[in-house]
């Protein structure tokens, strides 16, 4: 069944026609939604597309490289911190956009460099990843004293630091992003990281990548270094993860250990499973409406959230193993299979 | 025998697990172009030998050299780089992926992304793949699997192949072909094949190099492994003269 699913989103085969179609409407049907709904709902969406970007980074290194990082939070609170207290520090937020993606890359790197170059197995990687964002969350959370400022930005332990300037025009730095405008910026980085991860897949590097997740002894027996590439996978999703937790911080605006917590690592493992974790788009999906569940659970008086999404995750892991998305394409594929038969 | 001829040799190898000595001090030499089975009773020390040859073991103590090249402690993926071609016992292919991309992984690595294209066909059509070429991997018959990992070898292009009991669980007809394609393969490579069914061996070999005890016992022709006393007391026994 599984080999089923793979096939049905071949990484090597180029998109079709209708592929472009579906994103280049999407994203259009969004970047115009500004213009028809509401504010507070284009504000709730926002925080939905700056989670699809984490979920995206976790289903790049779990669903194509078989990396399950545990912790992929350690490189989305680590973003939102580096761009809160550079902006902070130096009023450039630009440049502390850059800076959000470079220090948790710098960070995968170092971490990824030990794990995979010590050669260490999968799920220890997974343990690991998670210890260390728990260890980030830990740390952060014991920095409440007044000792504890980098710069001139106190860190604030517990109560996290709730003045994160607002992202600024590149060009233009006397003018704030608006609501609308955010929206819109969330919009784009999301369509273009999915785009370039769907067309990263179908490369070389890509299918390489893929080939590890299949069988990675094979790999390196046809003389590809797998170490080499599953490191860059790493950081490279440490950077999308670390862009995510940038536009987090900044949508909140918090930046606040909870980033790093246990309850938003098992968040992304939620997305991507409920999402399907063999494609890209399914973890949009996931994060999108796992998130958008919590809040209407919210909305009408469930106090036991958590226990309605461990439902939910059970529900997807013993019936629907592969996702809401590939399990509602296997289901048309049936369909279609039935209706040519007549 | 010219020692530039030499394309593979390992000096007193040795390979300890603990207080046993699986290989115990090996020196073995090979010719550019030969086509060598290796054989013995079980635990004789040839799997050992073989993962050693590939990288996936390290030696105790001892040399290995290709053409030239220390490889005692190379890793994996730097003996496929050298020309060195592996097929272990159990098909090691992309089950997920379809036939058409296991080749195309392979070839690749070699090409640029034009002649690869072209390797892919020449091997799906030397192997009569084509057409199950998108199909899965892991849906196609044992036989099968094992012919996609040879073809995935042959797009390599290596100097010297390795084979650990390619017929292990084929069918006669299917053990027929892979004879015809061993030969076809050392048309162009030096090949060394691991393996138990003496039958096959027959069919293939020119050398045969017998293990015993982690030593080799004896390494001559077929013919003459098959007539030496002290061979077929250890190792052929019942199954020697069936």
């Amino acid at each position: 069944m599984a080999l089923k699913i793979f096939a049905l989103d071949p990484p090597s085969t180029p998109p079709k026609w209708w592929w472009w179609l579906f994103v280049g409407a999407s994203a259009v049907i969004l970047l115009l939604m500004p213009e028809y709904l509401e504010l507070y709902v284009i504000i709730d969406l926002t925080s939905y597309f700056i989670f699809a970007l984490l979920a995206l980074s976790m289903s790049f290194l779990w669903g194509y490289c078989g990396i399950l990082s545990f912790g992929q939070t350690a490189f989305f609170g680590l973003g939102g911190y580096g761009y809160t207290v550079l902006a902070l520090n130096t009023g450039d937020t630009t440049g502390s956009i850059f800076f959000a993606l470079a220090l948790p890359m710098l960070f995968s790197a170092i971490v990824g460099y030990f794990m995979i170059y010590g050669r260490i197995s999968d799920i220890y990687l997974s343990v690991i990843t998670l210890v260390v964002t728990l260890i980030l969350e830990k740390g952060i959370r014991a920095t409440s004293g007044d000792q504890y400022v980098i710069g001139s930005v106190r860190l604030n332990g517990q109560n996290g630091i709730p003045t994160v300037p607002s992202l600024k025009i590149p060009w233009d730095t006397s003018v704030e992003f608006s609501f609308e405008g955010f929206f819109q910026l969330a919009v784009v980085l999301m369509v273009l990281v999915y785009v370039g991860l769907r067309m990263l897949l179908l490369t070389k590097y890509g299918r390489v990548l893929v080939s590890i997740r299949e069988n990675e002894r094979r790999t390196e027996l046809l003389g590809y270094d797998s170490r080499k590439y599953k490191l860059s996978a790493f950081v490279l999703a440490g950077g999308i993860a670390g862009l995510s937790g940038a536009l987090f911080a900044i949508w909140g605006p918090l930046a606040h250990p909870q980033m790093f917590g246990l309850g938003r690592a098992a968040d992304v493992i939620i997305w991507v499973l409920v999402g399907g974790k063999a494609t890209l788009i399914g973890p949009i999906a996931g994060a999108i409406g796992i998130e958008y569940l919590k809040l209407w659970l919210g909305t009408q008086g469930v106090g036991q959230v958590p226990f309605f999404l461990g439902l939910v995750l059970m529900l997807f892991v013993l019936l629907f193993q592969q996702g809401a998305l590939p399990s509602a394409g296997m289901v048309l594929a049936y369909a279609q299979q039935k209706l040519r038969r007549r | 025998m010219a020692v530039d001829d030499i394309i593979l040799e390992t000096r007193s190898l040795v390979k300890r697990f603990g207080g046993v000595r699986a290989i115990a001090g090996v020196d073995f030499k090979l010719a550019r172009g030969e086509l060598r089975c290796l054989i013995g009773p079980n635990g004789a020390g040839k799997s050992t030998f073989f993962k050693m040859l590939t990288a996936q073991l390290r030696p105790t103590s001892g040399r290995i050299i290709f053409d030239g090249t220390d490889i005692t402690r190379a890793e994996a993926h730097q003996i496929s780089r050298l020309g060195i071609g592996i097929k272990n016992q159990v098909p090691d292919v992309y089950d997920g992926l379809s036939v058409h991309e296991n080749l195309w992984l392979a070839a690749r690595f070699r090409h640029d992304s034009r002649y690869a294209r072209q390797a892919v066909d020449a091997a799906l059509a030397r192997l009569e793949l084509g057409d199950i070429s998108a199909k899965l991997v892991g849906e196609l018959a044992h036989g099968q699997r094992q012919w996609v990992e040879f073809g995935m070898i042959m797009a390599l292009e290596p100097e010297i192949v390795l084979l650990d009991e390619p017929t292990a669980g084929m069918s006669v007809e299917e053990t027929n072909r892979t004879a015809d394609l061993i030969h076809e393969l050392n048309r162009t490579t030096t090949i060394i094949v691991v393996e138990h069914d003496m039958q096959f061996i027959r069919q293939i070999a020119t050398q045969v190099t017998v293990f015993h005890q982690g030593q080799i016992l004896a390494e001559d022709t077929m013919e003459n492994i098959q007539r030496n006393q002290i061979v077929r007391d250890i190792y052929l026994g019942a199954s020697g003269r069936a």
